[in-house]
């Protein structure tokens, strides 16, 4: 087997990844980032982003932005990852933009910064290129644990072999996970299977609070985001009757409620039968049309198509909105890989970032940014020799059971019994019980298929009965609807978060951590 | 959902690497292999050097005959949307400095 020697492996060609390989470079490390597509348009930011959140602008303090996210996450964050976090969103945007990301001064909220982020993805592969060994179309399938993390084992999806990549740290920065059917195209990209949580998982890594998933709002059926409309244009939500139906809200901050309640308000307004719902941005005139539909073209571009294909006029006509399918991911929820402020995970050697890593919400492209760099400003500073041996590994894909076969399984199961769109969201012991003897039954089954789909079925197989787990274990309703059961329906304010990790006999052991 | 020109396409089989979600195989031409693992971003759209490419919405969600296209033009990105192959309309973004 074909050994590669590193001072840091990235797992993941991502906005944590690339940039991470930038500041390794810069401190003298070498690495390496393994990514299954082409880092050029791979990941969540394929499509691009209009504006870069969690950044810190003039004005603003470390303080406020601490204490804005600790009500936007309903007290449910690690305070230590905002503080070292947000000082490092300047920093980070300006090397993207040293590489040609055109970027404004507008302030978009109260932490956003306005870009032209169409080809962000194209830049930040420019900078790994330049900063980093890149191994694309390659699929991280094991991590080499022996007193720590001594690297990963991958398989080399176009020439069918597996190589080893022997480093010094390793970093998990390959995503959130994709485990529920989309109902239309998906909010986040189908190709994230969660396989760096599933390799914490497997590695005895702690894992942080997958119960509280992330359910966007969004233009209905597009699936385009509505913060554009709505904060750049001011636009309000309404309900069929034209009720402003945030105003019911105004204890938990109307408009400005925290994220969760936004999107519960929402759903409330769905199941007692006031839908559509709707995003009202009617009055524009042509050019504010044009600057909308151009900073869509940014981010989603399906939009404009989907304009079109309607005949959706937007100076007349409202957008119909809807809560989509729910998600694993450290972007928007605390959902993801245990970390300290050095992103390092609770195994030696193993440090993550990004949506990977858990902990801090509403973390969006400045957070995964700066991320990237802490991980790497920490690689920089282990120095220990590595002398694993290196194994043999096979792979069997050569299974009786069909990987799409299990995977409609899988998606059905969690739809019905795990809180999925079907069932509005809401869970109790019963049906996540349920749910976790059928995916335990998938998980003892050998697949057949390609090697990239039997390995993304049993990453998601892995993290999903994580997740159930800590869906079974909070016995309460915290954050509605991204955590909620009809057996415990009265909202909580408790004050703790939710780990677990796979003990020696693979049982997922939980405890719970005050939250500081 | 993409639909495919084979009438201008060159084989160079970019599509088929640039795909994130590794949906695209070659045999001569590109192949759809899991159309449900598309995630509509339009990176084969956008890579496609003679724009043989084009992506419609779902159906179940919209009118099949408009259609979308993009391309680079010097430090921009253009989108047009078609609807039965005549332009609808036309957006230029700024997408480099």
């Amino acid at each position: 087997m074909e050994v590669i020697n590193t001072d840091l492996a990235i797992i993941g060609g991502g906005t944590a990844g690339c940039i991470s390989a930038y500041e390794a470079k810069k401190l003298g490390l070498s690495s390496v980032i393994i990514d299954k597509a082409k880092i050029k348009r791979s990941g969540c930011l394929a499509m691009g982003v209009n504006a870069i959140y969690s950044y810190l602008n003039n004005g603003e303090s470390i303080d406020s932005y601490v204490e804005w996210l600790r009500f936007q996450g309903m007290g449910l964050l690690k305070e230590n990852l905002a503080r070292t976090m947000i000082p490092l969103s300047r920093y980070a945007v300006k090397i993207l933009e040293d590489y040609g990301l055109p970027t404004t001064k507008e302030r978009v909220g109260k932490f956003g910064l306005r870009i032209f982020g169409e080809h962000i993805k194209p830049i930040l592969a420019d900078i790994a290129y330049e900063s980093a060994d890149v191994f694309e179309k390659c699929y991280a399938i094991d991590l080499a644990i022996d007193n720590g993390v001594k690297g990963v084992y991958v398989y080399d999806l176009k020439n069918d072999e597996i190589f080893f990549v022997k480093s010094k740290a390793t970093l998990i920065a390959s995503g959130g996970a994709n485990l529920y059917k989309p109902y239309s195209i998906p909010w986040y990209p189908p190709s994230n299977s969660g396989s760096g949580y599933a390799l914490a998982i497997r590695a005895g890594a702690e894992i942080t609070s997958f119960e509280i998933r992330f359910i966007p709002i969004r233009i209905k059926d597009v699936n385009s985001p509505i913060g554009i409309t709505a904060v750049g244009f001011n636009a309000r939500v309404k309900n069929v009757f034209g009720e402003e139906f945030m105003k019911k809200w105004s204890e938990y901050g109307g408009e400005r409620a925290p994220i969760s309640i936004r999107v519960y308000a929402a759903l409330k307004e769905i199941i007692e039968g006031r839908f559509p719902i709707y995003i009202d941005a009617r009055g524009l005139n042509k050019d504010q049309i044009s600057e909308l539909i151009k900073l869509y073209l940014n981010g989603w571009p399906m939009f404009l198509l989907f304009l079109k294909a309607r005949e959706i006029d937007l100076s007349n006509d409202m957008l119909e909105i809807q809560p989509c399918e729910p998600y694993i991911t450290g972007s928007h929820t605390i959902a993801g890989i245990w970390v300290d402020e050095n992103r390092m995970t609770s195994i030696k050697y193993l440090l993550s970032a990004g949506d990977s890593a858990g902990g801090l919400p509403l973390k969006h492209v400045g957070g995964a940014l700066a991320e990237g760099i802490i991980a790497a400003r920490t690689a920089s500073k282990i120095n220990a020799i590595n002398d694993y041996e290196v194994k043999e590994m096979e792979i069997n894909n050569s299974g009786d059971y069909d990987v799409g076969e299990a995977e409609e399984r899988m998606y059905f199961v969690l739809d019905n019994y795990a809180g999925g769109m079907s069932r509005m969201y809401l869970y109790n012991e019963s049906s996540t019980l349920y749910a976790l003897k059928e995916i335990e039954k998938l998980l003892s089954l050998k697949f057949s298929g390609k090697p990239l789909r039997t390995f993304e079925l049993r990453d998601r197989l892995e993290v999903a009965r994580v997740m159930l787990y800590h869906m079974i274990e909070r016995r309460e309703t915290r954050m509605p609807p991204f955590q909620m059961r009809s057996d415990y329906p009265e909202i909580s304010n408790s004050n703790y978060m939710l780990v677990s990790k796979l003990s020696k006999s693979s049982k997922v052991v939980r405890f719970r951590r005050e939250t500081v | 959902m993409i639909v495919i020109n084979r009438d201008i396409c060159i084989s160079c089989r970019k599509c088929e690497e640039i795909c994130p979600c590794n949906v695209i195989r070659f045999d001569e031409y590109p192949i759809i292999e899991m159309g449900e693992k598309c995630w509509y971003c339009m990176a084969c759209v956008k890579e496609c050097p003679t724009q043989a490419i084009r992506i419609r919405l779902p159906p179940h969600i919209a009118d099949q005959r408009y259609e979308m296209v993009a391309f680079k033009k010097e430090r921009k990105m253009v989108f047009r949307v078609l609807k039965r192959g005549e332009v609808e309309c036309e957006y230029e973004v700024e997408v480099r400095k």
